[in-house]
């Protein structure tokens, strides 16, 4: 009997020890999932859809490029410019603060084989400066091509829509030297840096 | 409940020198009683192979998507994964899924997308866990927590396996709207949890 008492005190005592152990207690589990991606800052413009010109066609040669043709640069009694105008609109989009600039590679028109220069040599000039428009986000800007940057747009944010370009060839002054006139204008849409 | 056997035994072998001297038996009853604590645990989260579209590896609990903007449009790309967390939980419980902006939502701080960008992209997760099957749709209508809680009626042991899908073109806007630059995030929880 004192050994059954003493087996009851130790089972006793090891039920309280299971117990102290195991008391209830209620645990949540959770997981964690942190997506991230990035947008990058980019600029994308397209060759022009629409064009509405006078004494100027413009034809689209590639998706980045396009052939703007001066039906008639000079008066053929006078020889001398003709006015001519064309506007062209390009499909545009920047996500990020950027910056729009036109820019002429030769700062006007320039006679193959001539000289770019304003003055006339016997009477006869081969070089016609002209004005170059452009409207973006809000913003318009007109300049010479002779600057050779003729527009700079700064935008603060980001913008979709079309660049509104327009080339002016004023008429007048000495009459042109015979011969193929030409320039390249770039539009470039850059983000901000 | 090992611990009551031994007990048992030790009592059969006294009553047998018991009987020997005096030829009696002493009956004890004894109850011996042990409770299970109420657990749920949740392990890291691991890709599920071969499930990967769009998304870079999973680093930790991060998980990159490789391209958020489709380059020539700028618009959402579509991206998918299939993530799993190890997870077991021994009574009846809930399983809550919650995003905690409801979308990916630029994390860089700044002025609202001006006018025709958009800037947050919705998903979903579809969680699937035993028998139950549910979707999270993060819409990106708005900034906020967006939660599903799905009670669970037994203990339940396994994956917790969550299928993400962002559609093509799918933004706060409209859709096919382009995506302002930056950085777009959401954190996923999931939680089992009492009921």
């Amino acid at each position: 009997m004192k050994t059954l008492t003493k087996v009851l005190v130790a089972a006793t005592a090891m039920s309280l020890v299971a117990g102290g152990a195991l008391a209830q207690t209620t645990s949540i589990g959770q997981g964690r999932l942190d997506m991230e991606g990035t947008a990058p800052s980019t600029c994308l413009v397209s060759a022009p859809q629409a064009a509405v010109g006078s004494n100027a066609t413009f034809d689209s040669t590639s998706s980045q490029q396009g052939q703007v043709t001066i039906t008639a640069l000079a008066d053929p009694q006078t020889a001398i410019a003709k006015q001519a105008s064309i506007s062209v609109a390009l499909p545009a989009i920047c996500n990020t603060a950027h910056h729009v600039t036109v820019t002429s590679l030769n700062r006007g028109l320039l006679r193959q084989g001539g000289v770019a220069s304003q003055t006339s040599v016997n009477g006869f000039r081969e070089f016609v400066p002209y004005s170059v428009t452009a409207s973006w986000a809000g913003q318009t800007a007109t300049g010479q091509s002779l600057s050779g940057t003729p527009v700079n747009i700064n935008a603060s944010d980001g913008a979709a829509g079309q660049v509104s370009l327009t080339i002016d060839v004023p008429a007048g002054g000495d009459p042109l030297v015979a011969g193929t006139y030409s320039d390249s204008l770039t539009i470039e849409l850059q983000v901000a840096s | 409940m090992r611990s009551g056997v031994v007990i048992v035994g030790l009592l059969t072998s006294l009553a047998a020198v018991g009987g020997a001297r005096a030829a009696t038996t002493g009956v004890v009853p004894m109850s011996v009683t042990a409770n299970a604590p109420q657990v749920c645990a949740v392990q890291q989260p691991v890709l599920t192979q071969g499930a990967l579209v769009n998304f870079q590896a999973l680093d930790g609990t991060n998980l990159r998507i490789d391209r958020l903007a489709d380059p020539a449009t700028l618009t959402t790309a579509a991206a998918s994964a299939a993530i799993s967390f190890d997870a077991v939980c021994n009574y009846p419980h809930r399983i809550v899924l919650e995003s905690q902006n409801n979308g990916l939502w630029r994390t860089t701080a700044g002025a609202p997308a001006p006018t025709g960008f958009a800037d947050a992209v919705p998903y979903t997760a579809q969680l699937t866990w035993g028998t139950i099957n549910n979707t999270l749709r993060a819409d990106a209508t708005a900034r906020r927590l967006n939660t599903d809680s799905i009670p669970v009626g037994s203990p339940t042991a396994g994956k917790i396996v969550i299928n993400l899908t962002i559609q093509a073109g799918d933004s706060n806007l409209h859709a096919n709207a382009p995506l302002i630059a930056g950085i777009y995030g959401d954190t996923l929880r999931v939680t089992v949890e009492p009921q």
